[in-house]
C-alpha cells in the first residue's frame, strides 16, 4: 500500500470518528434539539415529538452499527486485507442497515412527511452499497482465481 | 462425471532426479506456488511457467498435464 492510499484510508477512519462524535452529540441532545426544531417549524403536539425522537433514536442505533461496520472495513483495508469474504459480509450488513433506516424513516414519514426524503436517500445509499458489495464479491472471486494462477 | 487437470510434477521430478525446491528456483516460482501445482490446487498456469517447467523437466506440456476424472468427495486423496 503506497503512502497516498494509506493516508486516504487514515482520513476515512478519522472521518468515521468525526461522524461518531456527531452522532453522539445528536444522541445526547436529541430531546432538546427536537423541541427547538418543532419551535422553529411551528409544529405542535407532544405525540409527534415523541414519535420523531423514537424513530430518530432507532435510526441512531442503526447508525452506530453502520459506523462500527465501516470502522472494521477501513481497518481491514489499512491492514491490506481488502478482497475477502469478511469485507463482503460487512458491506452486505451495511446495505441492510441502510435499508433498515429507510424502513424506519418510511414509517416515520406517516407522522412527519419530510422523513420520506430521508427514506429516499437511505434507499439510494442501500442501492449504492449493494452495488459496491456485488463488485467486491466479484473481486474476491477474481483474487481467488489469481492467487491460484501459477 | 467431473474432470480435472492433474499436474504430473512428482513423476517428472523423480525422472530428472531433482528436488521440488530446486525446480522452483530454476523455474522462478515460489515453493508455495509449486506446491499448489503439485497438489492440483492450481486454477490456471501461465504459458511462461509452463515453458519454464517443460524446459527444466525436459518434457512436453502433454507429459506435464493430464486430464483425468476428479476424485469424489469421499476419496481420501481429495483433500
Amino acid at each position: 500500500m503506497n503512502s497516498n492510499t494509506r493516508n486516504s484510508a487514515l482520513l476515512t477512519e478519522i472521518f468515521i470518528y468525526i461522524l461518531a462524535a456527531c452522532l453522539l452529540v445528536l444522541d445526547v441532545g436529541l430531546w432538546p434539539l427536537s423541541g427547538w426544531y418543532m419551535k422553529i417549524r411551528n409544529m405542535t403536539g407532544e405525540g409527534i415529538r415523541i414519535t420523531l425522537v423514537v424513530i430518530l433514536y432507532a435510526c441512531s442505533v442503526l447508525g452506530w452499527f453502520i459506523l462500527w461496520k465501516m470502522l472494521r472495513l477501513i481497518r481491514n483495508i489499512r491492514k491490506g486485507i481488502v478482497f475477502t469474504e469478511q469485507n463482503v459480509s460487512i458491506l452486505r450488513a451495511v446495505s441492510l442497515l441502510c435499508l433498515g433506516v429507510g424502513i424506519l424513516t418510511f414509517a416515520g414519514g406517516f407522522f412527519y412527511q419530510p422523513l420520506f426524503f430521508v427514506t429516499l436517500a437511505a434507499l439510494f445509499l442501500t442501492l449504492v452499497v449493494r452495488v459496491v458489495k456485488n463488485v467486491m464479491h466479484k473481486a474476491v472471486e477474481m483474487k481467488d482465481e489469481l492467487d491460484l494462477t501459477v | 462425471m467431473s474432470m480435472r487437470i492433474h499436474v504430473n510434477i512428482d513423476l517428472l521430478l523423480a525422472r530428472e532426479r531433482m528436488s521440488a525446491g530446486e525446480l522452483a528456483s530454476r523455474v522462478g516460482i515460489t515453493p508455495a506456488n509449486l506446491s499448489i501445482l503439485k497438489n492440483d490446487k492450481a486454477r490456471a498456469i501461465r504459458f511462461s511457467t509452463l515453458i519454464a517447467l517443460c524446459r527444466e523437466l525436459h518434457c512436453q506440456p502433454g507429459d506435464l498435464l493430464v486430464c483425468e476424472e476428479a476424485p469424489g468427495p469421499d476419496d481420501p486423496d481429495n483433500d
